[in-house]
Parts: structure tokens; sequence; C-alpha cells
């Protein structure tokens, strides 16, 4: 079947059969690898996208659903301004991510930050535990992440 | 040259693993794979394959058709014997993974006979004489008749290793009273990411193989010798690791040789890369480990002797077996003194797959019946848990059970007084003993607290000294444009240890950051820099590091240039570690720390929550503390997933598909309350490597906590909700 898919801002003629997983779309018929992809049953939270601004899962996303629907990848957000921002909130807490998880984390961290006027920590802790991995530590993440929301802040009021 | 290592490079995706790079005129590969675990293969029923898809099998295979890994094998695909469930066969590859997942169910294994569990052990093990030795366990006639000891005989034995101090015939006749006890560790899967996959690029007469395993110079020589190529013509390139297990030493061999098969002999672009699932069910994971205790103790509880008796399910191939089993028969006694012992460990066959190599090389495992042997000495005892430990430790003065003089002092005793100092141990020790003893007064429904307290030590080198795992060489370039390149294979754990080794040659030799070059971690130009495990980048590189740099500032101004150095590390003498017959320090570089866990039962919903945990670190002079306290953390949440939730539990040999969705790993979570302290003796040393410490002492401590807050005798993790459902409501 023929699906037409808005990725990063951009419409993309794809075929595919309709509940092929949209981790694997992305990453073998788009070539956009920057995403990784683990599990694929929801586990590891390694798969996050956007999915009209909300963060998704989507190696348990089928392509059909994703139709006519805005998908933003770590791709589609890495040039914007914000990204340096929440670097920096993460770098003064001394978070160090790893490879496998960092692009996900980013791209709910972003959502978080920039789809509120403020987090609360519920907020932050679900964010934090919708990617399971173990290479950093619950307190310092929250603690970058309260960091890059002040920075981000701060930079919009200046 | 350049490594990609900034936190924005990882966050915007930019750092890519073997998977990610796959061009779109790649082959895939599908891996076939046995469904029994044991049996002879008749035939493989192929069907007509199309004219781009390719089949290649153990006939196919040009050189040497085995992976050779510390002195052992395993067969790289499938001749006829079946050893384990899942093993390979046939890689099916082809250009369009939908055509092969159709083709591959089309594929048929026909076995010669019904499965049999009596079968031969595969005739290609080497050291096979040692199998056969099958000398009388020493303890056997202690034991109950269903001892492991004759599970033993019927199973195989891939190494035995017996060792003997004093006399302990003479220790138990003399021995008051003797107690016997058990403790077991569980088997675990590594589902850290990447899963094991490599990408291998034909580039003429050569290949490039991208993985992301941290034994390059291994799998390289390996490559070479299995598709018959000159090494030269094998560039072996690493990922960036991720760092949050121990199992990327071999676990990524398998995928990597058969990526190059396929791509020497199709002279295509191959990738092969695992699901998570086929990780979960076929990758090497942690052993499970058996231990039997028995203690002589005199009248006033003092130790007379041990004798203890240790099984490690090795799987179906042994490899590393001599290193684990050797590991386990010297930290089994842990900090502890004790003059006449008797120590048998043994590497068992089964038809799982093979043991991986999990953090500590299966110390951690020792230093845990090490410790549940202590607390079950002491509850025999009058002194209580900290003074015997106290009493009994390993200090300077003091002959290591390994027959070493103690000439330093090794600050253990002041690392346990400072530990109980900073968890209130002894106090909410009593407390909670005293709860325990008036539980008929007390209502039912109240929390049910314990506390636990144990040491433990990082052995980080390897103690069988053989020289392909010991040696390690790197190489400090200074060229005629002023600048350095640091040549290592070595892969880091993680991105700031890179800044480390940058800032170490910027500090030594005066040059900007800009001029200073970290190499990949490929084997093409790089010297082999060894397995990298156990600490070795910490303990071994870095101080090789500081050696080269210091010859080239020496030579600078006198040489011309460019100036190479190259510093090597070899064995350990054998004056100071002597393998074969067990005498010595084997870890001339051992960190050190001690833990102490509090838990809470809920007796309500049976829940068993960890509420603080308290860990004193001695890893000698700490490089980068916040880079010290993020290793920690990690380690703490992996060893919490080891001992409270993440077990594999094999049925009939096999693992099935719903096991891998039920297997969930522990997430980072909000609690416990973690309290991290680094011990100073106020004296200079180097950094001793803190990787992997956490696993050494908090499972003891943990079990042990929960032992007394269910006034249970527990002797295994993870401990489930019926366990304590049947000691605390049952009951």
């Amino acid at each position: 079947m023929k699906f037409i898919l808005n990725i990063n801002g951009k419409d993309t003629e794809i075929e595919a059969s309709s509940d092929k997983r949209l981790s694997e779309i992305i990453r073998s018929d788009l070539g956009k690898k920057g995403m990784k992809s683990g599990c694929n049953c929801g586990n590891c939270g390694y798969c996050v996208v956007l999915l009209d601004d909300e963060p998704v899962y989507s190696c348990l996303i089928p392509v059909f659903s994703a139709q006519n629907r805005s998908i933003i990848t770590i791709e589609g957000i890495a040039q914007k301004s914000e990204i340096n921002n929440i670097t920096q909130g993460l770098k003064l807490a001394g978070v160090n991510l790893c490879p496998a998880c960092a692009p996900a984390r980013m791209l709910s961290i972003y959502s978080l930050i920039t789809s509120r006027h403020s987090v609360s920590d519920e907020d932050i802790e679900e964010t934090v535990l919708s990617t399971n991995c173990r290479c950093t530590d619950f307190k310092t993440l929250k603690e970058g992440i309260f960091f890059a929301a002040g920075m981000i802040t701060r930079t919009e009021n200046d | 040259m350049r490594r990609i290592s900034t936190l924005k490079d990882k966050l915007t995706g930019k750092l890519l693993f073997p998977q990610d790079t796959v061009t779109k005129k790649s082959y895939h590969t599908l891996t076939i794979r046995t469904d029994r675990d044991s049996g002879i293969i008749d035939e493989i029923i192929i069907p007509e394959l199309p004219e781009n898809v390719h089949a290649v099998g153990y006939k196919d295979i040009k050189g040497r058709k085995y992976l050779l890994i510390a002195g052992r094998r395993i067969p790289i695909l499938v001749k006829d014997r079946v050893s384990y469930a899942g093993e390979p066969v046939l890689l099916l590859c082809g250009p369009d993974k939908k055509e092969l997942s159709k083709l591959k169910n089309k594929i048929q294994i026909v076995y010669e006979e019904p499965q049999s569990s009596d079968e031969e052990p595969p005739l290609s093990l080497e050291n096979i004489e040692e199998e056969v030795s099958a000398e009388e366990s020493l303890i056997e006639d202690e034991q109950p008749e269903e001892t492991p000891s004759k599970e033993a005989e019927e199973q195989k034995v891939f190494y035995r290793r017996i060792f003997h101090r004093g006399n302990t015939t003479d220790a138990f006749n003399e021995a008051e009273r003797v107690i016997h006890g058990e403790a077991e560790t569980p088997g675990q899967a590594s589902l850290s990411y990447p899963q094991p996959s490599a990408f291998t690029k034909k580039e003429g007469d050569k290949i490039t193989v991208h993985y992301s395993g941290r034994w390059p110079f291994n799998l390289r020589n390996n490559i070479a010798s299995a598709c018959s190529m000159n090494r030269e013509n094998v560039r072996v390139a690493s990922s960036e690791y991720t760092g949050v297990m121990d199992a990327g030493l071999y676990s990524h061999h398998l995928p990597a040789v058969h990526s190059a098969l396929l791509a020497t002999q199709l002279k295509k672009n191959v990738l092969v890369s695992y699901t998570a699932e086929e990780n979960f069910l076929y990758s090497p994971k942690r052993e499970s480990i058996r231990f039997r205790w028995s203690c002589a103790l005199d009248a006033s509880g003092r130790l007379l002797g041990l004798k203890i008796f240790i099984e490690q399910d090795a799987g179906a191939y042994p490899i590393l077996c001599e290193e684990k089993v050797d590991r386990l028969v010297e930290g089994v006694t842990g900090v502890y003194r004790c003059r006449n012992l008797t120590i048998e460990g043994v590497s068992l066959k089964s038809p799982h797959p093979p043991s991986g190599a999990f953090s500590g090389l299966c110390l951690s495992e020792a230093l845990f019946c090490a410790e549940m042997m202590v607390c079950a000495i002491a509850r025999e005892g009058e002194e209580g848990q900290y003074l015997w430990r106290k009493n009994n430790l390993l200090t300077r003065g003091n002959k290591s059970n390994t027959g070493h003089i103690l000439k330093k002092d090794n600050y253990t005793d002041q690392i346990l007084d400072q530990v109980v100092r900073m968890s209130d141990f002894e106090r909410k020790n009593s407390s909670y003993r005293l709860s325990a003893l008036m539980k008929n007064k007390r209502v039912d429904l109240v929390r049910k607290k314990g506390i636990g307290l144990a040491l433990g030590y990082n052995g980080n080198s390897f103690i069988t000294n053989r020289k392909d795992l010991m040696t390690a060489s790197i190489e400090l370039e200074l060229d005629k444009e002023g600048q350095v390149c640091f040549k290592t294979s070595a892969v880091p754990e993680n991105s700031k240890l890179l800044n480390i080794w940058k800032n170490e040659i910027r500090d030594s030799l005066a040059m900007k950051a800009e001029n200073i070059f970290i190499s990949e971690s490929t084997t093409e130009n790089e010297t082999d820099s060894g397995p990298n495990i156990l600490n070795r980048n910490v303990t071994m590189i870095t101080p090789l590091l500081k050696q080269a740099c210091q010859g080239v500032r020496d030579r600078r101004f006198r040489d011309p240039l460019p100036i190479i150095e190259k510093k090597s590390t070899r064995r350990i003498s054998v004056s100071s570690w002597d393998n074969e017959n067990f005498k010595g320090n084997p870890y001339p570089h051992q960190s050190q720390c001690a833990a102490v866990v509090e838990v809470e039962i809920n007796p309500v919903n049976l829940t068993c929550d960890i509420k603080h945990i308290w860990l004193l670190i001695d890893g000698g002079s700490i490089i980068d503390r916040d880079l010290a306290i993020k290793t920690i953390k990690s380690d703490i949440t992996s060893t919490l997933g080891w001992i409270t939730r993440e077990k594999i539990e094999y049925r009939a040999g096999h693992l099935k598909n719903e096991d891998f969705y039920d297997y969930k790993i522990r997430p980072i979570l909000k609690k416990p309350a973690i309290s991290i302290s680094f011990f100073d003796s106020g004296k200079k040393s180097p950094p001793r490597g803190i990787g992997g410490l956490v696993y050494k002492c908090l499972p003891a401590a943990y079990l042990q906590a929960v032992n007394q807050a269910a006034e249970a005798r527990f002797t295994g993790f993870p401990v489930k909700k019926e366990d304590l459902y049947n000691c605390l409501v049952k009951s």
C-alpha cells in the first residue's frame, strides 16, 4: 500500500504493508538512523518520535495510523536553537547519556519543555522514565531537565 | 581519526552503530538456527533460491571453522553435532529482507536421531584431557546424597580447579560445630544496546568490519583465519560502546565473522544484525553458579576450616572457563582469613548458549557467596556481623589465602569502620534483630525492616595470566606539524574517558587541545591494546599513556620529529602470581568497596523496598569525580536489576519467545536513596578502576537485609513475592 507521511515537515510517499512499524519505516525506508531501535516491544524506549508533537514509541505505531499526522524525528529538531539549551542544561547537571538512548531522551525533553509554559515534577519524572536505559541516574537526569527548562525560559525572556 | 563523542553529537543521533551504517545496496542476513539443544544434523533442506540469494553453511567456510578465544573454540557454523538450541547452522544472505524471511520458513533441518541427553561432548574442544581428569569431589563425603557433585559426574566437566591450604581434615575433626550452607546466583541476559551486529564493507582485496565489541584484534585474527585472508587485509573498527553491561567482549564475534565470511564470498557489503529477541534467546548470558559450603567452628564460633564446592554453568562452549573458575576459587573466601581451606571449582557443560563475559568475570558471584557465608558464621558466634568481620579481615602482615603476605596497609578495616559509621549499621542491626525477637508482641502489619553489610574488591586483571589476555600496547606520535596522535585499539566505556586521555596529553606535553588526536578503535595502524574489560582502560591504558607522554617529553627537544613512543605491558611475573600453583597476588590493581543496604518489606502487598544504599569506594585517586559517581550509579541500577528481577530460567534447555516479553529490565527509579563516599587513605595512590565494584558488594548486602527483614534464610536472589508470602504469611 502507498502512504503519505509527513516527516519533519515534508510529505514523503512510501510503499509498505499497513501494519509495518513506523520505526522500521523511518530507519530502513527513509534512512533516518539517528533514532535507534531496540526491543521492538515498547520496553526500551529508544525509538521515540514526536507524533503530532507528542512523544510516542514508534515501534508500537503501525504505519497506517501515522498517516496525515506530523512526525518529527531527531533529525527534525537537530538544528533548532532549543537543542543547544538542552545540551547545556544536561551538561551542567553532569548528565552523560549513552549514544543509544540520547536521541530518544532529547526528543522527550524537547517535547516536554517546548509544549508547556511550566514543567512540574511529575512531568519531568514521566519524561525520565519514558526511556528505559540505565546509563544515567534518576536524580542527575531530573536535575539536567530542570536546568534545560530554566535555560530555555531564560532565553525566551531575554 | 576523529571519534564522535560530544553530548550534542549523541543527542542529535549522529553517532552510528553497525546496523546504522548499512547502505541501500548492502545485503542482509538471516541466521538459520537449530531448534534442538542436542542431536546430529543429517541434512539441511534448502528450497531453490533466487539468483541473488545465497546460503552459506559449514562446508563453505574456506579457512578455520571455529573461533578461537583465549585458547577455547566455538564453531562458526554447526557441522553436524548440535550443542545448544539456537546454534547457527546456515546463513541466508540477500538484498531483500522480506524475501529472506519467506525463504527462511521453507528451510528444514533434518536430524539423524531423536534428541538424547547422554551424548558425548564435541571432540573439537581443547584441553580434553582435563575433562576426564575427574578427580573425586573433595567434599563429597560431607554432603547429603543428592549433591551437585553427583550431577557433575553425569555432566561434562570443562575445567576443574582444586585449591588446598592448611589441613582441612584436622580442622573438621577438631571442630565443635560444623555448619553447612548454600548460595546461588542466577543467569542474566544482556539486553544492552546495540544488539550483536556487524557490517562488513568490501573494498577490493580488503574488508572493513564495523562492530560494537571490545576486543577488535582478537576478532581480526579470527576473521582472517576463517576467511583465509592476510591479517593486513582485515580492518576491524569498533563503535563507541554504550557501556551499560559487560558483555561486549566476544558476544559480537559470531555475527562479525558471519558478516565477513559472507562479504568475502559474495563480494558484497553485508550486514548481520540480531533482533533484540534473537539476542535474548541465543546470545551469551551471565551464567548461573551454585556454591555449597561447610564451615568448621570451635566452641566460641571461631572459624577453623572451610570446604567449598562451586559449579559454574558454562553453557555449550567453555569460553574463558579457566579464568572464571579460578576467579571463583580465589574470590570465594572474600577479604577474610582462613588457615584451612579446600575449594573445588568446576565448569560444567550444559545445553545453553555459551556464558558471556559479564562484570567481574564471576568474581561478583564468588564474593556474594563469601559474604553470605560470613553472615551465617557470624550468626553462630557471639561477636555479631560487624565484629566478626573486623576480627577476621585480611590486613597488613597477614598471609592471604593464596600465600601472599600483605606488606602494605590495605585499609579494609578502616573502610569497614567508616561504612558502619556512615550507615549507623550497628544500632539499626541490633534494633531490627530485637524487633524480630519481639515479633509476638507486635502487630503483624508493621513493615519489616532489615539491614545488610558486605565487603568486596575488584580484581582488575586476568587471573590466568595468559599472554593473549594480559598484553597491551599503545603508541604516541608527535609529528612534524606539531600534532600528537594517541593510537590505541582500546574502546572507551564513555566519551569522558577520551577527554581524560586528551587532558593527560595536553598537560604533560603542554599542547593545545586542537592538536591532540585520538585514533579510532580500529586494527589498522593501531596497536593491540588487548581485551577491553576489567577496568583496563584505567589501570593499564592510562598509565601506559602517562609513560608514553613522559617518553615524548624526554625526547622532544633532542630527537628529530616525528617522535614515536610505544609502550606495552606484559604478563605478571611468576614470582608475583603463579597461576599454575595458585600462589601469590593475582590482582596488583585491586580496588575495594563496602556496602550497607537497608530494606523494608510491606507485609500487606509483599513488596520489598530498598530504602537506602550506602557505598564506600576505595579506588585509589579518582581522576574525574563526576564520571566516577556516574559509573557507580549506573552500576547500582544494573546490579539492582540483576538482584531484584532479571533472572534467566531455561525450561528444558530452552528459552521461549514469550520469555523475552516477560523479561523486563529494571528501569532507573527514584528510589532508593544512595549515599556514595570515596575512601581517602591520606596517601597518594594510582587510580585502580571502580567499574563493576558495586556488583561485588551490593548483592550480598541486599540479600542479608532481606533475610533479616523476612526472618528467612534465602540463599539466592531474586526474592519473589511468593517466597515472601511463604515466609511471612504462611509461616
